[in-house]
C-alpha cells in the first residue's frame, strides 16, 4: 500500500512538474522571441528613421549598438558591404528570404538558421536608399533553453521524490490506521472472547465495513450462542441417559458415545481421537448386528447380550438417515435385566399356578375314577380315598381362598376402611391360635414389646402376623424358638418376627415374596401351605403403606420387620 | 500413496481386533460348554476355529501384500511383523479352545466325579490375559502388556494346584484315570493359553518399542 501510495504520488508530481516545465517553457519562449522581434524592430525602424548614409556606417552611430545585434548591409547585387561583425566572410545574400522579401516589398523578415553564423537568428530587413538594411539577434532555440532549465528540474524530481516517500509512508499509515483496528476488533471475534465493540473509525468511507462487522459480530454472537445451548441440551440428554448411545460414520468410526455405553461396554474407553467401534467393544453380537446394518442387508437389527456382570441388554442398530441419504450408524443399548426377570417371574407363575391347582385335581379325579368304576370295594378303603379327595379338595378350596384374598387385597386400595389397631393384640391372638401347633412342633413363642396403634384393617393385619409366625414355626427345628416384638419407633410401628429355623437363602431370598415361590422345589406337603402367605403378607404391607425387610442366613434363622405407619 | 498406505494399516488394525474378539469368544463358548457339559455348545465351540483360521489366512495375505507392495520402514514394519506373528498365536489359541471343546464332548455324556475344582479360575484367568494382551494391541498400551506377562505365573500356579489336586484324587479313586486324564489335558491347554496371550503381550510390546523380550530386534 505504502508503495503504491509512492508511486502514484511520484507520478502524479513529476508528470505534472513536466507538463508545468515544458508549458511554461514554451510560453515563455514565445514571450522571449516576440520580445526580441520586437525589439529588433523597433531598433531597425529607428535606425532607418535617423536617415544615416548607407557609405557611412561605421563609426558612432554604431558605436552604441549592443553586440548581439548585428546589423547587415546589402546592395542590390546582393554583396555584403557592410557588418558589425567585420571578420566574418559573406557569400552572397541575395537568395537570403529576408532579403529577397525586403527588396520586393520594403521590409522582410525571418527566423532561421543563420548561414553565416550557423546559430538560430531572427532577421528583419528594410530597404533603404538602394541597399537593404538587416538586423539580425541571435535566439537560443527552444531545445537550448530547456536545457538550461534541466538542472533546476532534477532537483526539484528529487526533492520530489524525497518528499512523496515521506507522504505516502505518512499517508498509508494513517489509512492503515483504521483498518488495523477493524482487523483487531475482526481478531476479537475470532478467539470468541466476546461480541464485539467496534471503535468509531474517523474515515466516512470505511465507516460502513465497521459498522457490518458490528452487526454481523452480533449476529454470530448471538448465532454461537444458540448453537452452544442446543450442544448443551444435547449433550445433557444423552450424557445423563441411562440408555447407551452411539453414533457411527459409514465406516464404523466412532462419532459420538455417552457416558452409559461406555459403562455398560467398556470402562476405559476414551474418545480423543478417530476410534472404530472395535476400539470400544469386541462383543460379536454387537458387531455383526452393526455389520448388518452396514452392509445395507437390513435397516435395522437387534440384538440381546449379557455383560459379564449378568446385566441384560437389547443392542438397537439404526441407519442414521439426513435427506434420504445413510450418513451414519445409531447404535442404542437398553438394559432389560428388569424386563427379563419380570419375565421369568411371569412364566415362573403361570408354571406354578396351573402345576398347583392340577396336582389336588389330578388326586381328586384319579381317586373318583377308581370309586365311580367300582374298582374298590372295601368299605375302609372307600372312606380312606374319600377322605384323601375331601383333603384334596379342601387343599383346593385353600388355595382358591387364598388366590381370592390376594386379589381382593390388590383391589381393595383405598376401599377398605382403617381403624386404629393395636398390634399387640394382634400378636396375641396368633400366637392363642398357633399355640396348639407350635407345641406339637416344640417350638416356644415368645412375644415382648408394647402397644402399638396403627391405623389399618383389623383382620389383614391379624393374617399379616399369623402368616409371618406360622412361617416361623413350620420352617423350624425341632426346639426352636420365635421372637415376637412390637415397637413404636418415630411415626411407625415395629413388628419383628424372629426365629433361629432353618432360614434362606441369599439366591431365593429376593423372590420369597412371589406368588407360588417355594425355597423348596419339591414341594413336599409336609410343610402345607399354598405359597401364598408371604405373597399375601406382602400385600397387606404394601395396602398399608408400609415397608418389609428381610434378613435372613441359611442354617441360623430369619428375621422379618415389618414397619407400618400409623 | 501415504494415504492408501494408512488406510490399509488401518484395516489390518481391525482384521486383528476382529479377531481377538473371535479369539475371545472361541474361549468363552469352550469354557461354557465345559461347565455347563453342554454337548451343543462344545460342537458349536469346535465348528467356531474355522472361523479363526480363515480369519488367520485373510490376515496373513493382507500382511504380505503391505509389506510387498509398500515396503514399509519403522514403525510401519514393526506393526506388520508382529501382527504376522500375533495371528500365529491367536490361531493356536483357537485351535486350543476347539481342543477343550473335544474333550468337553467326549466328558459330557458321563457326570462329572471330580468337582471342577481350579479349573473355573484358571478358564477365568486366562480369558482376562487373552482379553487383556487383546486391549494391549487395541491401546498401545504397553503396561497392560507387561500386565499380562506377569499375570502368566498366576495360570501357571493354579496349573500346579490342578495337577496336584488330580493325582491325590486319582490315588483315592482308581477307576476315574481316563477322566484324570482329560482333565489334566482341560488344564494344559488352558495353560497354552495363557503362554499365547503371552507372547501375544511380547510382540505387543515389540510393535510399540522395537524391543522383543528384552533385547532389540533390528
Amino acid at each position: 500500500m505504502k508503495k503504491r501510495i509512492f508511486v502514484v504520488l511520484t507520478a502524479a508530481l513529476m508528470s505534472s512538474i513536466i507538463i508545468l516545465c515544458l508549458s511554461s517553457t514554451l510560453i515563455y519562449y514565445n514571450f522571449y522571441k516576440i520580445q526580441s522581434e520586437n525589439g529588433i524592430k523597433a531598433l531597425a525602424n529607428l535606425f532607418v528613421n535617423t536617415g544615416f548614409s548607407p557609405d557611412n556606417l561605421s563609426g558612432d552611430l554604431i558605436k552604441n549598438i549592443p553586440y548581439e545585434v548585428r546589423i547587415t548591409l546589402i546592395d542590390s547585387e546582393g554583396n555584403v558591404d557592410f557588418d558589425t561583425r567585420k571578420n566574418l566572410k559573406f557569400e552572397n545574400h541575395l537568395d537570403r528570404e529576408e532579403v529577397k522579401e525586403a527588396f520586393a516589398s520594403g521590409t522582410g523578415e525571418a527566423t532561421r538558421k543563420s548561414d553565416t553564423l550557423g546559430k538560430d537568428a531572427y532577421y528583419y530587413a528594410i530597404k533603404y536608399k538602394g541597399y537593404v538594411v538587416r538586423f539580425s539577434r541571435e535566439i537560443n532555440n527552444i531545445s537550448s533553453v530547456f536545457v538550461s532549465i534541466v538542472p533546476y528540474v532534477v532537483v526539484v524530481v528529487f526533492a520530489l521524490i524525497v518528499m512523496s516517500t515521506v507522504i505516502a509512508s505518512k499517508l498509508s499509515e494513517s489509512l492503515i490506521k483504521p483498518v488495523n483496528t477493524l482487523v483487531e476488533s475482526l481478531n476479537v471475534l475470532k478467539r470468541n472472547e466476546k461480541s464485539v465493540d467496534v471503535p468509531e473509525i474517523e474515515y466516512d468511507e470505511l465507516r460502513p465495513i465497521a459498522r457490518t462487522i458490528k452487526d454481523l459480530s452480533y449476529e454470530l454472537w448471538g448465532y454461537i450462542a444458540s448453537l452452544k445451548e442446543e450442544k448443551e441440551t444435547i449433550s445433557l440428554i444423552t450424557e445423563n441417559m441411562v440408555e447407551g448411545m452411539i453414533l457411527l460414520d459409514n465406516y464404523l468410526n466412532i462419532l459420538s458415545v455417552n457416558k452409559s455405553a461406555i459403562n455398560i461396554l467398556n470402562h476405559e474407553f476414551v474418545l480423543d481421537k478417530t476410534k472404530n467401534i472395535l476400539q470400544l467393544t469386541r462383543n460379536s453380537e454387537i458387531i455383526s448386528a452393526i455389520e448388518t446394518v452396514k452392509s445395507n442387508k437390513s435397516p435395522s437389527a437387534s440384538v440381546t447380550i449379557t455383560t459379564s456382570n449378568q446385566k441384560h441388554y437389547k443392542v438397537f442398530v439404526n441407519h442414521a438417515k439426513s435427506n434420504n441419504f445413510v450418513c451414519g450408524i445409531i447404535v442404542l443399548i437398553v438394559d432389560v435385566t428388569e424386563s427379563i426377570k419380570v419375565e421369568e417371574i411371569r412364566r415362573d407363575f403361570a408354571a406354578n399356578v396351573s402345576h398347583e391347582l392340577k396336582t389336588p385335581l389330578t388326586t381328586i379325579k384319579g381317586f373318583g375314577e377308581m370309586l365311580s368304576a367300582g374298582i374298590i370295594t372295601d368299605r375302609s378303603d372307600i372312606s380312606r380315598y374319600g377322605s384323601t379327595i375331601c383333603r384334596e379338595a379342601e387343599r383346593l378350596i385353600l388355595l382358591i381362598n387364598d388366590i381370592i384374598r390376594l386379589s381382593e387385597i390388590e383391589e381393595a386400595g383405598s376401599i377398605k376402611e382403617k381403624t386404629p389397631v393395636d398390634l399387640l393384640e394382634c400378636v396375641e391372638e396368633a400366637k392363642n391360635v398357633l399355640q396348639k401347633i407350635a407345641a406339637e412342633k416344640g417350638v416356644s413363642i415368645e412375644i415382648d414389646g408394647e402397644s402399638a396403634v396403627v391405623s389399618g384393617n383389623k383382620s389383614y393385619l391379624n393374617e399379616l402376623v399369623l402368616n409371618l409366625a406360622d412361617n416361623a414355626i413350620k420352617y423350624n427345628n425341632v426346639d426352636g424358638h420365635v421372637w415376637i416384638s412390637v415397637k413404636n419407633f418415630d411415626s411407625k410401628a415395629l413388628l419383628v418376627v424372629k426365629d433361629d429355623g432353618i432360614g434362606i437363602s441369599k439366591e431365593h431370598q429376593e423372590r420369597i415374596f412371589e406368588r407360588f415361590y417355594r425355597v423348596d422345589k419339591s414341594r413336599s406337603k409336609q410343610t402345607g401351605g399354598t405359597g401364598l402367605g408371604l405373597s399375601i403378607v406382602k400385600h397387606i404391607v404394601n395396602f398399608h403403606n408400609g415397608t418389609i425387610s428381610l434378613k435372613s442366613e441359611e442354617g441360623m434363622g430369619t428375621e422379618i420387620t415389618v414397619s407400618l405407619p400409623k | 500413496m501415504r494415504n492408501h498406505f494408512d488406510s490399509q494399516l488401518q484395516e489390518l488394525n481391525l482384521d486383528l481386533i476382529k479377531m481377538g474378539g473371535a479369539i475371545e469368544e472361541a474361549i468363552i463358548k469352550a469354557v461354557d460348554a465345559l461347565l455347563k457339559r453342554d454337548s451343543v455348545l462344545a460342537s458349536e465351540a469346535i465348528d467356531f476355529d474355522a472361523v479363526i483360521d480363515d480369519m488367520e489366512r485373510a490376515i496373513e495375505r493382507r500382511c504380505l501384500k503391505l509389506l510387498l507392495q509398500q515396503q514399509p520402514v519403522a514403525s510401519d514394519l514393526r506393526r506388520i511383523s508382529s501382527a504376522l506373528k500375533m495371528i500365529t498365536d491367536m490361531e493356536r489359541i483357537g485351535d486350543h479352545a476347539a481342543d477343550i471343546s473335544e474333550i468337553t464332548k467326549r466328558l459330557a455324556g458321563d457326570d462329572y466325579f471330580y468337582e471342577l475344582k481350579y479349573i473355573p479360575q484358571m478358564a477365568q484367568a486366562t480369558i482376562k490375559m487373552v482379553n487383556d494382551a487383546i486391549d494391549a494391541y487395541v491401546n498401545n498400551d504397553k503396561e497392560l502388556a507387561q500386565a499380562v506377562i506377569k499375570e502368566d505365573d498366576t495360570v501357571d500356579a493354579l496349573f500346579d494346584s490342578v495337577k496336584n489336586n488330580l493325582i491325590e484324587w486319582v490315588g483315592q479313586n482308581r477307576h476315574c484315570g481316563e477322566q484324570a486324564i482329560d482333565l489334566i489335558m482341560i488344564a494344559k491347554y488352558f495353560e497354552r493359553i495363557g503362554d499365547h496371550a503371552v507372547n501375544i503381550a511380547e510382540w505387543v510390546i515389540f510393535s510399540i518399542t522395537g524391543v522383543h523380550k528384552n533385547a532389540p530386534i533390528l
